[in-house]
């Protein structure tokens, strides 16, 4: 016996499948709809092309004009941190010696030893010296022991011609600007730290004030209005520098013509874009 | 074709509309403008306010502390360094030093303590032997620390380094000091400076200050008054003459 016999009317299952057939023409129509509205008309494109121009989105500043690079010359550096503090300031880096965007580390060989000891603002030592979170500095360590060398190196995010952080972002919130600069879209950032694993020099660290990745942006919201870094003004003894290699008289295209320099880590393939001067070969 | 092969190229199709047009809900408008990036991003970080000031922002509110800042050695280090809460009034995170730093002494020492892996070129200085716990500004004037913070030169090579003084008659004279600073110049107490080893032309620099009241203090202002220049290049020579910590 059919079910049909038992309802002549409306049978069962022709009824769930006309109610199936409507729900899918109503859904896609009502998509059809939204979709249309989404879609790019010609007002709106144009006002992208013009929001959006081919000279970048920072109004007054064309970033095909520029490409950014840093220099620092380690032998200046004498270990004061003034950076530290005005980078945390002027970009709103949590104040503790673990989040930093830019930082200092000491290298000291010891007499007949081969390997250095490394330390730097996080070292519990020089917390202790510094007393509180919101000052930094080294403390007078290895009082009284014999040193062979010892000397400063100020670090910070390379901005590599090959960014790996950029690579493994999996949202598109990392990304490269023409200008050569790697930035961080906080707005797009879902915090999976992948970025932050991913860098060989360890310059991204998370932020828990925000819940994104951090890192430097070499000041960009400076560089574009055509003055230098928090850290490069803060420097008393001109140890950094930033410059724009399109530009053969800047600070770093200078720098780089009359020194001899070396990048971090080269073997890594990533094409560092700080210059040093006074490394060697154990700073990495 | 079978029933089941359609409906399951249905759910397919299906897949791929849902795909589509979660996308074009999903994605920023600027997004791919530029590369696979929100292509207003870089405008809103570009568009952040810089708190860190020029110091010559400050040649017109500040113009004689300006003008001994900028001829003097400390011209490198820009205001922003020390007064940080002047600089940074528009900073959304907390400032560490307030507009005048509470203490020259810790200060002044980050960049000046003798530590290991300093270069050499930077001034330094032992802040135990140096500084005899005052602060830095008893002495030097942190805009331009080669001067004393009443103007003088702290350091005139020329003249007062190159006096030589009687250390007889400073030893003699030194008597009076003892109480205090101790024989040889290693003080009493906590509350005392020591003198020994002490810049010649520092110290008749303090003695002359003293007596001229450009600095002030109960005990020392009444002593250094009856001192003649000589007594004071004496004293100095004395005192200069004598070793660290008196050993």
């Amino acid at each position: 016996m059919s079910d049909d016999a038992k309802n002549p009317d409306l049978p069962r299952r022709s009824f769930i499948r006309l109610i199936g057939k409507w729900t899918v023409v109503a859904g896609a129509l009502s998509v059809g709809v939204e979709t249309m509205k989404h879609l790019p008309t010609a007002a709106a494109s144009e006002s992208i092309i013009s929001r959006y121009p081919p000279q970048g989105p920072v109004p007054g500043y064309n970033w095909l004009d520029h490409h950014w690079a840093f220099a620092v010359d380690a032998t200046r550096c004498i270990g004061c941190l003034r950076c530290v503090e005005a980078c945390k300031i002027e970009n709103d880096v949590p104040f503790n010696p673990y989040n930093t965007r830019t930082w200092v580390e000491r290298y000291v060989y010891l007499d007949g030893e081969k390997e250095p000891h490394v330390d730097s603002i996080d070292d519990p030592r020089d917390i202790a010296a510094a007393g509180t979170r919101m000052n930094y500095r080294f403390a007078d360590l290895y009082e009284g022991q014999k040193v062979d060398q010892a000397f400063f190196i100020p670090k910070l995010c390379n901005h590599c011609t090959n960014p790996t952080c950029v690579e493994v972002c999996p949202t598109g919130a990392s990304y490269q600007t023409p200008d050569g600069v790697v930035l961080i879209d906080k707005t797009y950032c879902i915090g999976c730290r992948y970025c932050v694993q991913a860098c060989p020099y360890g310059a991204r660290y998370f932020n828990e004030q925000t819940n994104t990745a951090d890192k430097c942006t070499w000041c960009y919201h400076r560089i574009t209005k055509g003055m230098k870094t928090a850290c490069v003004e803060a420097c008393p003894t001109h140890a950094r520098k930033i410059g724009d290699l399109k530009d053969p008289n800047s600070d770093v295209s200078v720098f780089i013509r009359e020194n001899r320099v070396q990048v971090l880590k080269p073997e890594m393939g990533n094409q560092p874009n700080v210059f040093y001067v006074g490394l060697n070969k154990d700073v990495c | 074709m079978p029933k089941h092969i359609v409906r399951l190229i249905m759910l397919l199709a299906a897949i791929v509309v849902v795909y589509f047009v979660g996308r074009a809900f999903l994605t920023p408008k600027s997004f791919y403008v530029y590369g696979h990036f929100r292509g207003a991003s870089p405008r809103e970080i570009a568009s952040i306010k810089p708190t860190f000031l020029d110091p010559t922002a400050f040649k017109e509110s500040e113009p004689a502390i300006y003008a001994t800042w900028s001829t003097g050695i400390h011209k490198v280090v820009p205001c922003q360094d020390c007064h940080v809460g002047a600089v940074h009034e528009g900073a959304k995170g907390p400032i560490p030093r307030g507009p005048f730093p509470k203490s020259s002494l810790e200060l002044c020492t980050q960049c000046h303590q003798k530590i290991v892996a300093r270069p050499g070129f930077q001034p330094q200085i032992n802040v135990a032997l140096h500084a005899h716990g005052l602060q830095c500004v008893t002495c030097h004037n942190p805009h331009s620390p080669t001067e004393t913070p009443f103007g003088k030169p702290l350091f005139t090579t020329s003249t007062l380094a190159s006096a030589q003084g009687n250390l007889a008659a400073g030893q003699k004279l030194s008597a009076q000091c003892a109480a205090c600073h101790g024989a040889k110049g290693v003080s009493t107490g906590p509350a005392f400076p020591n003198l020994a080893c002490q810049s010649k032309a520092y110290l008749v620099t303090a003695l002359t200050e003293f007596q001229k009241g450009t600095r002030s203090n109960p005990i020392m202002s009444g002593v250094a008054k009856g001192l003649s220049n000589a007594d004071k290049l004496n004293l100095a020579t004395y005192f200069s003459s004598q070793k660290c910590g008196g050993k």
